[in-house]
């Protein structure tokens, strides 16, 4: 099944300057998708109109085969899950436990099954021990672990990261990109990462470049970031990893597999 | 500028039950003319120290002395704080957030307007500080408030800028900005630095930190834990410094606990590594 | 926000667990005895003075630190001085306990004086009320309390809950907001605006130079915080359930009682020795109790 389907997509702020235009894009179930892309190229955009929080001018977008339209956008977003950039503009109750059960007291969760999720979930995200702290004690990578629970906890199909991991330090983003990860292998989530990191990027399955409102590169991630003409004018760096089978094969040795610094050192080391 | 911080202790909210020692025992000497990174994991002390610098904070215990202002824990005995904020220039995180007049030349005029310069004096001095940020003369009559993130933040930097400090010190200066963004923010540091001025940067990302700075202090818990070339730190450093290493050191590491013996010292690119993993394996 | 509210202070005392609900009326309650006045001064003092007590006894049990309520007695200085201006310039009305001074047609007499420091005492008894009721109760069971209280209004179609989720969420931000004005102060000092020399004119800029980044960001922040609400399935009109329980406890019936017995002895007293000193009033009490 398509998690996600969207047809000629065109909406615009101010009726004139288009911010996605005539955009189509289709996501496998169970995909993990990055999409990249400098400020003012859409993507954020993009992922408010995939959550209903905005309304396409003209085209379409289907959510697991459903038409997303104004009467059903809350059915729909029961579907879908978002972690937004900002720590603090999120967290909206006023402890870890109130915050994770925010969402489940909107869908009106039973008392005892809510407090089971919430447990579960905080578990998950290695909170359960802060579940009374108010969010001024926490950190950014906390709170954003928070989000995610809060997230998670609702059961979504699809998982839209905002840029989630853009305030954090080193440490916080790697909690939260692993949780993301392990969560996606254990539910067959689908996930769609807006990051402007492009090591984030290139641990997905694939790869969208947007630019103008439009798709610019589309593809798996060696493959797009080996199209340098346009990752050059678009003024995107490439990957650690792509920078290093790009060196490699110079010397004649070809890596292709290989996603990451443990995988490449495996290669390298069995090879010798 | 030199500065020469020496026994210095901070101490958050002191005599109240939730009294937090955000700094201990600090000693470090930067010299004139530096581009400096400060690094540590959050809540390590390093935004606390930088504002010592300026006079934001004033030290619990020891002193902090910055050309010939001595900032010490002794009301009179500090000199006038404002006229050491000319010198040291301290760009917050996400200055954007300081905006707040009406037009882009008017904000970046806040500040030699503050130090007594006259509005035709300051227009000029603004005018300087946004070209040296490449801000072009068609936004200066546009509202701060209208232009996108990369630019506000510059904006904001040209507003210290304007005072013309001798060191400009900035925390996280391109977090939350695109590539774009960064590259824009990282240029104009090198250039204020090849233009003779003292850059020091508080930062997480350590491939930043690898690629501009020259050298690197480490804070963890609000203890100094290490000064020296960023090259050497990530060369030598532990689990216990609670640091992130560039991905290019964790590869050397990896590989060389693999059995393979690359030296960290000689390696500072994609390129160099694979020369060196190359070699290594012609030998082996 | 600190003057009259304490910051919730987590501790497990019998304080803390009584239900929000009963607490605010308890304290409520409480608050009635503090405006009885009796007619002869030293019983209306002295009667005070024993609730002062009663409410120290209980801020002492409830673990609050005293010292944050003299804090704030202290920070409000100002209108205290302004207050005994006021009542030292003012001619009193048909005084009865004589003249302290007098200066040309001006005469002050001691029954202004005595106003002053009974208004005093009486807006200690309040913000002692304030503290105990914020520095006992958590944010969410105050809102709570607040929202049940106003549940039957419902029926005129008043949005109650709307305004209990808007007191809920600004609640939740004041430390993030007063954390990030001291980072705007901070940033702003760094450019050489002065917040703390300079005359009225200079001083209001730089307030200026506060408010609006602080407002700019303040509206980010809802607008993102808006989203993200409506993104997890908020809808102001929609039913919800809840996470919190609140059921009542014993200690919320002791509580009652105590509460209930103090306004009485105090509501009787008031009704019944109108005018009489403190020692008629404990012997007209004794007489009661006969």
């Amino acid at each position: 099944m398509k998690a996600l389907e969207i047809s000629n997509l065109c909406f615009s702020y101010d009726g004139n300057k288009d911010v996605i235009s005539n955009l189509s894009l289709s996501i496998e179930e169970g995909e993990y998708v990055s999409i990249v892309g400098h400020n003012g190229s859409g993507k954020s955009t993009l992922s408010q109109l995939i959550i209903g929080l905005l309304e396409a001018e003209s085209g379409e977008i289907k959510v697991f085969d459903k038409l997303l339209n104004p009467d059903n956008v809350s059915e729909i977003r029961r579907q879908s899950g978002i972690v937004f950039q900002n720590p603090d503009n999120q967290f909206v109750g006023s402890t870890v436990e109130d915050d994770i059960a925010f969402g489940l007291e909107n869908r009106q969760i039973e008392y005892d099954e809510m407090h089971e999720l919430v447990n579960t979930f905080a578990t998950r995200v290695g909170m359960i021990d802060y579940l009374k702290t108010e969010p001024s004690s926490l950190s950014g990578g906390q709170k954003q672990r928070v989000a995610l629970a809060g997230v998670l906890a609702l059961k979504p199909k699809l998982l839209i990261l905002d840029e989630a991991t853009s305030m954090l330090d080193p440490r916080g983003k790697r909690e939260i990109l692993d949780l993301v990860r392990e969560v996606k292998e254990q539910n067959g989530l689908t996930v769609i990462s807006i990051t402007h990191d492009i090591e984030e990027a290139y641990i997905a399955d694939r790869v969208v470049v947007m630019d103008h409102g439009q798709i610019a590169l589309n593809g798996a991630p060696d493959e797009v970031f080996s199209n340098e003409s346009v990752i050059k004018t678009l003024k995107l760096d490439q990957p650690f990893i792509y920078k290093l089978k790009k060196e490699f094969s110079k010397y004649g040795v070809e890596l292709t597999s290989e996603r990451s610094v443990d995988e490449v050192v495996e290669t390298l080391c069995q090879s010798k | 500028m030199p500065i020469k911080v020496t026994g210095l202790t901070y101490i958050y909210g002191k005599k109240t039950p939730t009294a937090f020692k955000a700094l201990d025992d600090i000693n470090l000497e930067l010299n004139d003319h530096i581009f400096a990174a400060i690094v540590g994991e959050t809540g390590s002390g390093k935004s606390t120290l930088v504002q010592h610098f300026n006079g934001l904070l004033i030290p619990t215990e020891g002193t902090v002395l910055v050309d010939d202002f001595l900032i010490v824990n002794k009301k009179r005995k500090n000199k006038n704080m404002r006229d050491l904020r000319k010198k040291i220039g301290l760009v917050f995180q996400f200055p954007e957030y300081q905006l707040y007049e009406s037009t882009v030349i008017k904000d970046v005029m806040v500040g030699p307007k503050n130090f007594k310069a006259s509005d035709d004096e300051a227009r000029e001095i603004a005018q300087k500080a946004l070209a040296e940020v490449g801000i072009g003369e068609d936004f200066y009559e546009r509202s701060p408030f209208d232009l996108s993130g990369g630019e506000k933040r510059r904006i904001a930097i040209a507003g210290i800028l304007a005072l013309n400090p001798d060191v400009l010190v900035l925390d996280e200066p391109v977090a939350g900005l695109d590539p774009e963004g960064v590259e824009e923010i990282m240029g104009l540091l090198t250039r204020m630095y090849e233009a003779g001025k003292s850059i020091i940067l508080i930062s997480h990302n350590m491939d930043l930190v690898l690629q501009y700075a020259h050298e690197v202090y480490a804070l963890h818990q609000g203890k100094l834990i290490y000064e020296g070339t960023p090259k050497e730190l990530f060369s030598h450093i532990t689990d216990d410094m609670a640091l992130e290493i560039p991905t290019l050191y964790t590869m050397i590491n990896k590989l060389n606990e693999h059995g393979m013996h690359l030296d960290p010292l000689e390696v500072s690119t994609v390129e160099e590594l694979v020369s060196a993993i190359m070699k290594e394996r012609g030998l082996g | 926000m600190n003057i009259i509210f304490g910051r919730y202070t987590n501790y497990n005392s019998v304080v803390h667990r009584i239900d929000a609900r009963v607490k605010i009326a308890l304290l409520i309650l409480l608050i009635v005895p503090i405006f009885f006045r009796f007619s002869v001064p030293s019983t209306s003092i002295i009667m005070s003075v024993i609730l002062l007590i009663i409410f120290l006894f209980v801020i002492f049990i409830s673990k609050t630190k005293v010292r944050t309520i003299l804090r704030s007695i202290a920070s409000m200085w100002f209108l205290l001085v302004f207050l005994m201006i006021v009542y030292l310039l003012v001619p009193s009305t048909d005084p009865i306990m004589g003249v302290m001074f007098s200066v040309g047609n001006w005469t002050v007499y001691w029954d202004a004086l005595y106003d002053c420091l009974y208004i005093y005492l009486r807006l200690m008894l309040i913000i002692c009320i304030m503290m105990i009721l914020t520095s006992t109760t958590k944010n969410t069971d105050l809102t709570y309390g607040f929202e049940w209280y106003m549940a039957p209004l419902k029926v005129v179609k008043f949005p109650s809950h709307a305004i209990a989720m808007t007191l809920s969420i600004a609640l939740r931000f004041i430390p993030t907001i007063i954390e990030e004005s001291q980072r705007i102060l901070k940033a702003q000092e760094s450019r050489g605006i002065d917040f703390s020399h300079g005359g009225l004119g200079k001083r209001f800029m730089a307030i200026i130079a506060l408010i609006i980044p602080l407002f700019n960001s303040a509206f980010t922040r809802s607008d993102e915080l808006a989203h993200a609400m409506e993104a997890r399935g908020y809808d102001p009109k929609a039913k919800r359930s809840r996470y919190q329980k609140y059921p009542l406890h014993w200690v919320d019936l002791y509580a009652t009682i105590f509460v209930v017995a103090v306004f009485t002895v105090y509501l009787v007293l008031f009704i019944t020795n109108k005018d009489m000193s403190i020692v008629n009033l404990i012997a007209g009490y004794e007489l009661i109790s006969w």
